[in-house]
């Protein structure tokens, strides 16, 4: 089920009614049967899936739990470390065979059938087909059990009650497409009694209509541009492929940020916080900064699991470098089973990497330091990085490395504009963006402080009375679906 | 000592501080007020909620809603804004100015060429290739079309409304299957209610009965009461688009054609195939064009007796009438209609401007000539070309023009 759907418009309201009617002490198994079916209304076995990992690894957490009895030397016992490495295995080897065996079986055949031109052996692999339905979310969920593994087998106190276990696993409003929780901080809210908070509901509100018109009047709008210039990369004008590319920046980050907040939001009004996802990345003046503020709980999930594991940067500036380049690979991989983006992410690496050495060199010379403490200095550090992260997503949206490279030579070469060009005029995208963002430049920028007026005019224009706030909340969920395209398209991390 | 005493300070910083708070009414009325102006303002500058742009009409049916904005953005792109008179076409005077003369065409969607940008549909393309070569009088080429409009609207259109224009030359539309258009349709919708023609085997007889079952209905009564928000507002349009969207999706899944929660189209697996009835039949292609031709005969007598109407009500307004033929997407020709058009003209003595054999050829060579279903901006050019080839032998037009 979409957020952005009408199953979910009757689902909601539906789920929350009886959430809060309901006594205390059923809101949890309300909530997970509630996530069942909104899993289960895409593709009802795939409720069998999850259900089976969930059953495993609440079994599995319970026994390292139980088996863990530290050695003399201080490290877990074999049986605990061989029940930890089974778990660790299962999960990524569940999520490679839906994910990755197209990639691999596609990889192995390309790579046979180029020895066999080499050597000239009369051999031909021909491609088998593949017939594997990817399970949404279970790049998510599967990493968030690792953690909860990892964290169990590191010492923490694992989910005793399977309802909560389940209820972290299936937690509808963040299951398909993250944010990636903690459990830690997940059962910390289930184990309190909820209670009304209206502030809490109210922000949640907020959250889920500015969500929907990011993902429906932004990122829907802007499809048929992208797509027009990433579908058409051989005949694109310079234009069609700077718009097709700046177009896909933003329905990326709408797309993305405004599923998050829908999912935030629909929490809220739960009476549940999800971590924040997203914190206005593109005003990142490094791409350290950025990693910092894009896709955040991913990004630290990368950090605690894969990058402090293989040693961090406490084995040397050398090894940290190589860490850092392995962990955006991995991450790289993780949007999806094909080369481009393992080569994106490997970019990242080498950007990351230069950045660090780039903020080594700079604090040991005192004049570069002073330079990037001027404000223009800062502008044109925004600019820098975004332009090249938005480089970068070429690499991301293209379908193959060909098309990347014709999408490069587009732009980089004049070539008369016809392709997304003439799309543009009919589109609405560019009011709704213009609405977008008078919007956020009055609510959404908490930590940007403008000229005393604006502040001013900000407390002004925020109703403080509940049917002021119902007639704005409506007016910007109409606004929405106003801007809407007739169909719903699905959210672009669903297939991750 | 006489002590003087102070006000205390923290009172009077107590009510400078406190904030003054609007009324809990006042406040919503003005927040209502303000979004429904910003909503309205940002949907017209979008052009979104404007895909209503029919009015329910006593003498037709239905009408274009004059005045109205029009973004139509379903095949092809182009911002419309429909005249005072309720055509899609520029503000014309209904006086004809003089040294002018008048063509006014009639038609269905096809003419009405909301697809396309105004100055690029045949009507204006034609007006503006017969102003720059005729010198000595101005032209105008009055659009009429309304879509879904039928011979039997049209007439009515003609004598009711056109008239009042003074057309010199009146063009009416007549496409390949039009004559499927005098099948009765009895669904009792919106574009179903208009006045119908029936043949009992001597004359025509008028029929408006589908209007008065339509204007009782809910969805009649609906319209009738909405009329000025549907005509003036962006945020209704907006609004009546959500409901029609939401009630499509409660009847596909109440049906069973949906499925809850099913909207994740490109990641789902595909539908089951169609079944194929064993029982159902399936027409051979002459089979199907037998059927064709059977239908063609069967209603032509009310497309006949409408033509003698349009030519005597032209004739009684003093001014020329042609007909205009052409391709539909899906279909170049329908042969038997076409035989039957061409035996009416003859018999009524009105030219017939056939752009079949040039939309025929154009496709041969791979022209594509329409979006889904009506003209891109090839098809119009191609058919303003076809009817300025034909002007001169048909309706005596100026002899320089020469497109």
């Amino acid at each position: 089920m979409l957020f952005n759907s009408i199953s979910y418009l009757v689902f909601f309201p539906i789920v929350l009614a009886l959430y809060w009617l309901a006594p205390d002490r059923w809101r949890k198994a309300l909530l997970l049967v509630a996530s069942y079916v909104f899993y289960m209304s895409w593709i009802p076995i795939y409720g069998v899936l999850i259900f089976a990992m969930t059953v495993c690894n609440y079994a599995l957490a319970l026994v390292i739990d139980k088996t863990r009895t530290t050695t003399t030397s201080g490290s877990p016992s074999k049986l605990t470390k061989g029940l930890f490495i089974f778990g660790i295995v299962g999960n990524v080897a569940t999520l490679c065979y839906y994910k990755y065996t197209g990639m691999l079986v596609e990889t192995l055949v390309k790579l046979t059938n180029g020895f066999a031109g080499i050597f000239n052996l009369q051999v031909h692999a021909e491609m088998p087909l593949v017939d594997i339905l990817l399970p949404l979310g279970i790049s998510f969920f599967a990493f968030e059990f690792i953690h909860y593994l990892y964290d169990v087998y590191k010492g923490n106190r694992p989910i005793y009650g399977p309802v909560d276990f389940g209820l972290f696993a299936a937690f509808f409003p963040s299951q398909i497409a993250g944010p990636i929780k903690r459990y830690q901080f997940f059962l910390e809210q289930m184990s309190r009694p909820i209670r009304f908070n209206g502030a809490m509901f109210n922000e949640g509100v907020a959250l889920l209509v500015q969500g929907l018109f990011k993902k429906v009047a932004i990122a829907d709008n802007l499809i048929p541009l992208v797509n027009a210039g990433f579908a058409n990369t051989a005949t694109v004008g310079t234009f069609d492929a700077w718009i097709a590319l700046l177009g896909f920046a933003v329905e990326v980050y709408c797309d993305f940020s405004g599923y998050t907040d829908m999912g935030r939001g629909s929490a809220m009004m739960l009476g549940y916080n999800l971590p924040i996802n997203f914190d206005f990345p593109y005003l990142s003046a490094s791409i350290q900064q950025f990693w910092r503020r894009w896709h955040i709980t991913l990004s630290t999930w990368l950090r605690d699991y894969v990058y402090i594991p293989l040693g961090g940067g406490r084995a040397g500036t050398a090894t940290k470098y190589r860490n850092l380049v392995i962990t955006m690979t991995i991450g790289g991989l993780w949007h999806g089973a094909a080369w481009h983006y393992v080569i994106w992410g490997f970019l990242m690496g080498v950007a990351l990497v230069l950045n660090h050495y780039y903020d080594e060199f700079a604090k040991r010379t005192k004049w570069l330091e002073q330079l990037h403490s001027l404000p223009p200095t800062k502008v044109l550090c925004v600019v820098f990085t975004m332009l090249g992260v938005w480089l970068s997503f070429v690499l991301f949206r293209a379908d193959n490395m060909t098309h990347a490279m014709e999408m490069y030579a587009a732009m980089f070469t004049w070539r008369p504009s016809s392709v997304v060009v003439e799309l543009l005029p009919a589109n609405p995208v560019l009011i709704a963006m213009l609405a977008y963002a008078v919007y956020a430049l009055l609510y959404c920028l908490p930590n940007f402080h403008p000229h005393p007026l604006l502040e001013k005019l900000r407390s002004r224009l925020t109703p403080n009375v509940i049917p002021a706030q119902a007639v704005v909340y409506a007016s910007v969920a109409l606004a929405a679906v106003g801007f809407a395209p007739t169909s719903p398209s699905p959210f672009i991390y669903f297939q991750f | 000592v006489p002590v003087t005493l102070k006000k205390p300070k923290e009172k009077v910083t107590e009510q400078i501080a406190a904030p003054r708070r609007m009324p809990w009414a006042l406040q919503s009325v003005l927040w209502l007020v303000a979004a429904v102006a910003i909503l309205e303002v940002s949907f017209a500058m979008a052009g979104l909620g404007e895909q209503e742009y029919l009015k329910p009409d006593q003498s037709f049916g239905y009408d274009l809603i004059p005045s109205k904005f029009v973004t139509w953005r379903k095949e092809g792109f182009a911002r419309l804004h429909i005249n005072s008179h309720g055509m899609q076409d520029v503000e014309r005077a209904l006086v004809k100015p003089a040294g002018t003369k008048r063509i006014a065409v009639l038609g269905d969607s096809f003419v009405e060429a909301m697809q396309v940008d105004r100055s690029r549909n045949f009507c204006n393309i034609v007006e503006r290739q017969l102003n720059a070569a005729d010198g000595t009088q101005k032209w105008e080429v009055l659009n009429f079309g309304v879509s879904n409009a039928s011979l039997s609207q049209m007439y009515l259109r003609l004598k009711e409304k056109v008239s009042k224009f003074s057309p010199d030359v009146v063009a009416i539309e007549y496409p390949v299957d039009a004559t499927y258009q005098f099948i009765p349709d009895q669904s009792a919708t919106f574009l179903a209610a208009r006045p119908i023609f029936h043949f009992d085997g001597h004359s025509l007889h008028e029929d408006r009965q589908l209007m008065y079952i339509w204007r009782q209905s809910p969805e009649g009564q609906r319209y009738r009461m909405t009329s000025w928000l549907r005509a003036n507002s962006w945020i209704w349009g907006v609004v009546s688009n959500c409901v029609e969207q939401a009630c499509g999706w409660w009847q596909g899944l109440i049906s069973g054609r949906t499925r809850w929660g099913s909207e994740l189209a490109t990641n789902a697996p595909p539908a089951p195939a169609t079944t194929v009835n064993a029982n159902a039949v399936h027409l051979t292609p002459e089979a199907l064009a037998q059927t064709e031709k059977r239908a063609s005969q069967y209603y032509w007598p009310i497309a006949d007796g409408l033509f003698k109407m349009i030519k005597d009500e032209c004739d009684r307004q003093k001014c020329k009438l042609v007909v205009i033929r052409f391709s539909r997407a899906t279909k170049n020709d329908n042969p038997e209609e076409s035989r039957l058009l061409r035996e009416t003209a003859a018999r009524y003595g009105f030219p017939v401007i056939d752009a079949i054999p040039a939309f025929t050829r154009s496709r041969a060579e791979g022209a594509r000539l329409f979006y889904d279903q009506h003209f891109n901006l090839e098809g119009h050019a191609l058919l303003a070309t076809e009817i300025l080839n034909h002007i001169r032998s048909t309706i005596g037009m100026p002899s320089n023009v020469n497109p």
